[in-house]
């Protein structure tokens, strides 16, 4: 509706032959334009954007919810960490950083996920979630031990520690 | 305990005009400026409540604030949201079936039964002199809050 109004108001407006000129300015082409010079400076090997790591080995925190828990943490064949946390809790904005540094010690030995309570509730509540932060460890999808609270590091790798030598 | 008051926060000063006769785009992008406007003046006020809550019952209680006060400040803006969407400061680092509900009950809210009983808080909002991570401080600004809390 708008536009239609907006043409038909220019249609009455319209000098004599600028519809044609439009119609023909469209056609122009910029035959002047130059080519661009080949680049001369470019190097013939080119380091590739994508390294291929052995093991696939994550080094990072991986967000895990409701959707892909099953696929993340219980089918893991490696030990999976999770830390739950939630948006306004004081100490998971300290054990934060804690569990980065787990992800990238660990990669390869260990899965570190973190579950945010709020948007994942009903993981929380299966594992009787109650105190913010917990941190939980699973070895072949079963849960085996809780850490309540923001702790130290140390307390982190002795628990991981026990699980990975494991076997 | 704080004594907590119910504000009512609208769009008092708006003029909202019928619908059949309003203009498309313009009154409903103004009014949902101004409602989130009014709920950002609404939170500013809880984390205004909770900060003056907090400081006066460290003092109350001697306890200290967190050394690393963004501890203190995301947890106070916890608390504010508690209030704004639940009539009550429920504390933020817990995990609830049913927020309603422990709201009700009041076993966690702040301060919780453990603070008032043993000084007990594991949110790392008010520390005793004792715990390794507390602070000096039994005082923290709202601009301190604000910026702690802004960035997430």
């Amino acid at each position: 509706m708008a536009m239609e109004t907006c043409f038909r108001a220019w249609a009455l407006h319209a000098p004599a032959g600028s519809k044609d000129r439009l119609l023909v300015g469209n056609l122009v082409l910029p035959s002047k334009r130059a080519l661009a010079p080949l680049s001369v400076g470019r190097v013939a090997t080119r380091r590739p954007r994508h390294v291929c790591q052995s093991k696939n080995a994550v080094d990072e925190v991986v967000v895990a919810d409701e959707k892909n828990w099953d696929g993340l943490v219980m089918a893991c064949e490696t030990p999976v960490l999770v830390e739950f946390w939630a948006p306004w809790c004081g100490p998971c904005r300290m054990i934060a950083p804690v569990i980065d540094e787990l992800a990238k010690d660990y990669a390869g030995k260990i899965t570190c996920c973190k579950v945010n309570t709020d948007d994942s509730p009903n993981v929380a509540s299966t594992y009787g979630i109650r105190s913010i932060p917990t941190v939980l460890i699973f070895k072949g999808g079963e849960k085996k031990e809780s850490v309540i609270g923001a702790v130290p590091k140390s307390t982190l790798t002795t628990l991981i520690d026990k699980y990975i030598g494991s076997s | 305990m704080t004594s907590t008051v119910t504000t009512t926060v609208g769009c008092g000063g708006l003029p909202v005009r019928p619908l059949s006769t309003a203009t498309r785009g313009r009154p409903r992008r103004c009014a949902v400026r101004a409602q989130a406007a009014g709920a950002d003046a609404s939170n500013d006020k809880s984390v205004e409540v909770m900060r003056k809550f907090s400081e006066q019952y460290a003092r109350r209680s001697n306890t200290f604030f967190c050394a690393d006060k963004t501890v203190t400040a995301v947890v106070i803006k916890g608390l504010a949201d508690h209030r704004d969407t639940l009539g009550a400061p429920l504390c933020p680092c817990r995990h609830y079936d049913d927020k309603a509900a422990e709201v009700a009950q009041g076993f966690w809210n702040c301060p919780c039964v453990p603070m008032r009983e043993r000084k007990e808080c594991h949110c790392m909002l008010f520390l005793t002199p004792d715990n390794d991570f507390a602070g000096k401080d039994q005082v923290i600004s709202f601009e301190e809050i604000k910026e702690a809390t802004s960035k997430f």
